[in-house]
């Protein structure tokens, strides 16, 4: 593929691993707070795990912001440059 | 001396079976039913402790690494056979450090381990202050050696 | 290269805990190797009666952790511009994922960390990497993640005095951790 921008299932595998959940567990609109027990370090290790692995950066201080796998997906695609 | 299939509130202090920092840990509770295991066990956090004057001088804090050498020690109090090897932690899938423990305090680990179809141990633990603060959380697996003595 | 002397400089743990031994390659805020000494004369072995079998001497592996650790901690510490004010943090060791052990390390080894800076995000630095003992690599690290948490810095005059330290201020701190 040429697209490097990581797709909705894939970025929620990868916070799924984050959070300790099965994929399957991890609902889009889901919050990672009150749902699933998350800390801030897990929002921490959420952004640095899609630096690493997409080279997507997304600034800290939209960490607040970022408490569904909707809101992260929504910054990725925000953050993706027009990369091919 | 071994807790077998015994349980029950006791609290004995069990010797570390290897090389460790931490001069044991006091076993207050272990059940063992098949391939199920669940244990407290307990770690004072003493100002006087050699490995503590390294750690920090004159801030002597519980090194986290410390909680997973706890879990290890109860894994072997817990599951060693009578004269064999305990078993060995094989990979900490994830350990999360949440609150520090100062001198004076005291961890309590809660430990439920399952027994792996294919050998070994899977075993969670949560730690927490004397204050009820959760301070750890682990999940480990553990292998059962096998083979026979020292490769050393 | 940079000696123990340079280590000891630039960390806080102090004899039994100061895990690190020599620096042998630093690539600041990127990669570092270091190495340490396995002796038997450290205290984790003290208290092994005589006749013990060997294997009972596998160094700790929650010590290897440690030692990988404080590696990451020297990486981390490299990369940043020393701060001004001198209000220095505690590198504190927060969390680890997949830790696998694949062998064991005795007196007379030296293990040698080859540790990796993934990123730093919001004070917390994320490394991974492997921990070897000659050809043999006996640990892997997917992820380590340390935090820097303010307190005052241990001074080697106060080192082993009873004097206290603000402690208030790392407590604050430590309950902000608080998982809820």
């Amino acid at each position: 593929m040429t697209s490097s921008q990581p797709q909705l299932e894939e970025l929620r595998e990868l916070v799924a691993e984050v959070l300790e959940l099965e994929p399957e567990e991890l609902t889009d609109t889901g919050d990672f707070v009150a749902d699933y027990e998350a800390d801030s370090l897990r929002a921490i290790e959420i952004l640095a795990r899609i630096d690493k692995q997409y080279q997507v950066e997304i600034p800290q201080a939209e960490l607040p912001e970022l408490r569904s796998l909707q809101a992260v997906h929504a910054a990725v695609v925000r953050h993706t440059s027009g990369q091919a | 001396m071994s807790p077998g299939t015994e349980s029950g509130m006791r609290s004995e202090h069990q010797l570390p079976a290897t090389a460790s920092p931490l001069a044991g840990i006091e076993v207050a509770d272990c059940h063992r039913e098949g391939a199920d295991l669940t244990m407290t066990v307990r770690v004072a956090v003493s100002g006087d402790d050699p490995h503590l004057r390294g750690h920090f001088p004159g801030l002597p804090i519980l090194p986290g690494v410390f909680v997973v050498e706890a879990l290890c020690q109860a894994v072997a109090a817990g599951l060693a056979p009578a004269a064999g090897r305990p078993p060995e932690l094989a990979a900490v899938r994830s350990v999360r450090l949440l609150a520090p423990l100062l001198a004076g305090d005291e961890l309590t680990l809660a430990i439920a381990g399952s027994a792996r179809p294919g050998g070994g141990w899977t075993v969670t633990a949560t730690g927490f202050r004397a204050d009820g603060t959760t301070a750890a959380r682990v999940r480990a697996d553990f292998d059962c050696d096998a083979a026979g003595p020292a490769d050393a | 290269m940079r000696e123990h002397v340079d280590v000891r400089a630039a960390l806080p743990q102090r004899y039994p805990l100061l895990l690190v031994d020599r620096v042998l390659e630093l690539d600041p805020g990127r990669s570092i190797r270091t190495v340490k000494a396995v002796s038997g004369t450290e205290p984790c072995y003290r208290h092994l009666p005589d006749g013990a079998e060997g294997w009972r001497y596998a160094y700790p592996r929650s010590l290897l952790m440690e030692s990988f650790g404080q590696s990451a901690a020297l990486l981390w510490l490299a990369g940043r511009r020393p701060e001004p004010d001198g209000d220095d943090r505690l590198l504190m060791f927060v969390a680890a994922r997949d830790y696998r052990f694949e062998g064991s390390a005795y007196p007379g080894d030296v293990l040698r960390h080859q540790v990796r800076l993934d990123s730093v995000l919001a004070d917390t630095a994320f490394a991974s990497g492997e921990t070897w003992v000659g050809q043999r690599r006996i640990a892997t690290v997917a992820s380590l993640i340390a935090t820097r948490r303010p307190v005052a810095r241990p001074t080697p005059e106060l080192a082993g005095a009873t004097a206290g330290y603000p402690l208030s201020k790392f407590h604050q701190s430590g309950e902000d951790r608080d998982d809820v």
